[in-house]
C-alpha cells in the first residue's frame, strides 16, 4: 500500500477509528501545571485568553505553558498569551511546536513522517498506518469523523500532495 | 522551498502596517527564523519503513505535511463561505 492510499483511505474515517481517536477533551484543557504557576505568579487563568492562536492553533492554558518554556523560558505566553498572535516568530513556532513535540498521550507528526512512530495492535485493527494519514488522522480525525470524504481532510491532503509536487519539481 | 512558493502557499494573510510601510505579518524570514530554533525539523533517522528514502525526499515529506496541517489550522474551514459574488470560497484560502 503506498501512501497516497493511505490518505485516500483516511478521508472515509470508521466508527471504530472515530471511537479510538476520541481524545479527553479535558485533558487537552488541563490547567494543571499552568495552575500551579498561575498561583505562584498571581496569573489569572481565564480560559478566554488561551484560546487557539498560532499556525499550530494553540489552545489551553497548559499548552500556552509549555509552549511558553519551549520558547521564553519562563511563563512570558502565559502572562501574555497574545503573544502567540502579534509576534509572527512566535506564530511559526505554535505550528513547528505541535509538529515536533508529542503531546496529550499522541506521537508527534514529526516521528510519524520519519516512519519512527509504529501504530499499535489496536490502531493497525482501525486501519491507522503510516504517513500523512495517519498524522491527519491522529489530530483531526475525532472531530472529521461521521462524514464521507470530509472536505477539510480531503482539502488537508489534497495541499500536501500539491507541496509535494511542487519540492520534488 | 523558495521565499516565491513560500508566499504562494499563503496568499490571503494578514497585512500589517509597522513604521508606516503596509506588509505581509509574517515573512519567510520569520517563518526560517522560527525553524531554526527546531533543529530536529528535517534532521532525524527514519525507520525501517521509510529508510529507502533519500534524506532530502524525508525532508520534502515533512515540510508539506507541516505546511498543510498549518494552512489548515489557520483557515476558516467553513464549507459554506462565499464571496461577495456568492461564489464558494475555497478550503485552501
Amino acid at each position: 500500500m503506498t501512501e497516497d492510499t493511505y490518505c485516500n483511505d483516511f478521508v472515509n474515517f470508521s466508527d471504530d477509528l472515530c471511537a479510538t481517536l476520541d481524545t479527553d477533551t479535558d485533558e487537552m484543557n488541563s490547567f494543571y501545571y499552568a495552575a500551579i504557576v498561575a498561583t505562584e505568579s498571581n496569573i489569572d487563568l481565564d480560559i478566554t485568553r488561551y484560546g487557539y492562536r498560532g499556525a499550530g492553533a494553540t489552545y489551553g492554558a497548559d499548552v500556552y505553558y509549555w509552549m511558553s518554556q519551549v520558547i521564553y523560558g519562563d511563563n512570558t505566553l502565559l502572562e501574555d498569551p497574545t503573544l502567540l498572535a502579534t509576534d509572527p516568530v512566535n506564530f511559526w513556532l505554535s505550528g513547528l511546536m505541535r509538529w515536533m513535540i508529542p503531546m496529550n498521550g499522541l506521537p508527534a507528526p514529526h516521528n510519524i513522517m520519519l516512519g519512527q512512530w509504529e501504530p499499535t495492535e489496536a490502531e493497525l485493527a482501525v486501519g491507522l498506518t503510516q504517513g500523512f494519514g495517519a498524522v491527519s488522522a491522529l489530530f483531526y480525525g475525532a472531530t472529521e469523523c461521521g462524514t464521507t470524504k470530509n472536505p477539510v481532510a480531503n482539502t488537508r491532503t489534497e495541499i500536501y500532495e500539491s507541496i509535494m509536487s511542487v519540492l520534488a519539481a | 522551498m523558495s521565499e516565491e512558493d513560500f508566499y504562494g502557499l499563503i496568499p490571503y494573510q494578514m497585512t500589517v502596517t509597522v513604521d508606516e510601510v503596509d506588509g505581509p505579518f509574517s515573512t519567510f524570514w520569520d517563518f526560517l527564523s522560527a525553524v531554526a530554533k527546531a533543529p530536529a525539523f528535517c534532521n532525524g533517522v527514519a525507520g525501517p519503513l521509510y529508510s529507502r528514502f533519500a534524506d532530502e525526499a524525508l525532508c520534502a515529506r515533512e515540510a508539506a505535511g507541516l505546511a498543510a496541517t498549518m494552512i489548515m489550522a489557520t483557515n476558516e474551514n467553513d464549507v459554506e463561505k462565499v464571496d461577495s459574488d456568492g461564489n464558494l470560497v475555497p478550503l485552501s484560502q
